[in-house]
């Protein structure tokens, strides 16, 4: 699947559109770039400017300094998100003269996947019951699942961000929400937002025990399903570039690389 | 003409109108849909700020067609001297569509500080930050339409002007007041470096009198204030008052927006 500047930006933009429905506090969208802040995480790839399209660099030159002048205000580095994508090119060039430092650990990949090339659409998982949760205490579910999903790591900060993910909608943006079961009790959870044709895959957990088992496999496969029915064709979700467990879900399904992030970020 | 700068300039605007009229403002990367439910003007159901290469611009447009085909309305797309492809409107001439001139609007900017930010004390103005202070402006600017359309439609629309924000826009309510009478309001929106006025409104009985220009120079000073380095006001293109005002106040008429409407 290769894609176009265009398809790749609105990828980027449609992620943040759908983001700015649960984790972040804010997203300022520009035609040129946007900016995400989150209070409660020092996360650089939730607080940085991304998704370039300028025309020049001196263009660029002049818009570093509002980007870091929006930064300084909120408390953080300043942080840019970089796709092979952007434009001018060879901004990563610029920016390293300008204090910029590669960070590696947030390197992060979209997998992409037209529906015509999804693989394995009669996978089945025993036992798993998929379900859309459309109200308040179906949601309820979703939101045990993701917390038990997440429990590697501390959610605390996030709990209020995922219940805002019910209620927040933002102009364009359609969003499904599943929950799987096991027994009837809620082991996994995941979104999908859908913008025109493109639909994003996002918020995917599983509570651990019940990993390696094909769940979030099974339930990307229905959630792509359900999307196509309401008409979209493209797929995508973002992941750390060493998220095996889901970069394996999707490249069971037929996803391939399409974008890749770098973060660079000016400490200080 | 800078590129970048129009297309932020209109960016913001949309987002401003995001909080009103509005009912849909779909952010696209490269060009931003406008959807207004109970109003068919082309300007409140349009796709602007196009930024396109040769290649995708039939793709989208077919795209944009089909957004508005859904919610039954006659696709429209605004021409700006920014809009890229830079042949975009000989192309939807080519493809059947027309521009009513009435429909063109002008976005007048003036840079910060301007010559004239101080204004007299004829009228008071202040910022309604509550609810109640709020209730003042909306009487006015359902007083002041009134004569001009049946603003019954927008009532709702006005309201939430006060409690809907997008992610990085201030928004300001003027409202001024002549021996306690209130005769004025506006909305000054702020969106990073960029100000624009509003939903500018002056009570029947008080126009000709230089309130309208006085509440625009108050305005200016505030944005001044935040910190922004611009102010726009956008109007008709046949608005010829309008205009006159606009440029003995030091404003210069920019970006042209042309409004071309596919008729089935």
């Amino acid at each position: 699947m290769n894609l176009t500047r265009l398809e790749a930006r609105k990828v980027i933009r449609f992620n943040n559109l759908l983001w700015r429905c649960s984790f972040y506090d804010e997203l300022l969208t520009l035609p040129c770039y946007e900016m995400c802040f989150v209070l409660n995480t020092d996360a650089k790839f939730m607080n940085c400017a991304m998704n370039f399209d300028l025309d020049s660099k001196e263009e660029l030159l002049n818009e570093i300094p509002n980007i870091e002048g929006y930064f300084k205000k909120r408390r953080k580095p300043s942080s840019i998100y970089l796709s092979g994508f952007d434009a001018p090119e060879k901004i990563e060039n610029e920016i390293s003269t300008l204090g910029y430092k590669e960070i590696k650990d947030e390197e992060a990949i979209f997998w992409g996947l037209e529906y015509g090339s999804l693989k394995n659409r009669d996978l089945n998982v025993e036992g798993l019951d998929i379900k859309e949760c459309r109200t308040e205490d179906e949601f309820a579910e979703y939101l045990i699942a993701a917390s038990l999903g997440y429990s590697d790591f501390d959610y605390t900060p996030y709990a209020s961000s995922l219940s805002k993910l019910f209620k927040t909608h933002i102009d364009g943006v359609t969003q499904l929400h599943f929950a799987g079961y096991v027994d009837d009790k809620p082991v996994a959870s995941g979104s999908m937002g859908i913008c025109f044709d493109t639909a994003i895959w996002i918020n995917a957990a599983v509570v651990p025990e019940y990993r390696r088992k094909g769940i979030n496999t099974r339930m990307m496969l229905h959630a792509i399903t359900e999307a196509n029915k309401l008409g979209a064709d493209k797929f995508y979700f973002c992941t750390d570039v060493d998220n095996y467990g889901s970069i394996g879900s999707g490249k069971k399904l037929g996803f391939e690389e399409v974008i890749r992030q770098k973060m660079f970020s000016k400490e200080g | 003409m800078n590129r970048l700068r129009y297309r932020k300039i209109i960016h913001s605007y949309i987002l401003i109108f995001g909080s009103f009229f509005l009912d849909e403002v779909v952010r696209h990367p490269n060009y931003d849909l406008v959807y207004t439910l109970d109003d068919n003007y082309g300007y409140f159901n349009c796709a602007m700020n196009l930024n396109l290469g040769k290649d995708s611009v039939d793709d989208e447009i077919q795209k944009i067609e089909k957004y508005f085909k859904i919610r039954q309305k006659s696709p429209s797309i605004s021409v700006e001297q920014s809009s890229r492809p830079d042949n975009l409107e000989a192309l939807l001439l080519k493809r059947g569509y027309i521009n009513d001139p009435s429909e063109n609007v002008v976005l007048w900017t003036k840079s910060l500080p301007g010559k004239d930010v101080v204004y007299n004390d004829k009228v008071k103005f202040s910022i309604a930050y509550d609810f109640g202070a709020f209730q003042d402006y909306l009487y006015v600017a359902n007083e002041a339409w009134s004569d001009i359309f049946d603003y019954t439609h927008y009532a709702s629309s006005l309201s939430k002007l006060f409690t809907k924000v997008y992610d990085g826009v201030t928004s300001m309510h003027i409202v001024g007041y002549v021996d306690d009478n209130i005769v004025c309001s506006s909305t000054l929106a702020l969106y990073l470096d960029m100000a624009h006025l509003v939903n500018i409104s002056v009570l029947p009985d008080f126009r000709r009198q230089g309130i309208g220009s006085e509440m625009i120079k108050y305005a200016s000073g505030e944005a001044l204030k935040k910190k922004a380095s611009e102010i726009y006001i956008c109007i008709d293109e046949k608005d010829e008052p309008g205009s006159g005002l606009l440029n003995k106040l030091g404003f210069d008429p920019e970006i042209k927006q042309t409004i071309f409407t596919k008729k089935p």
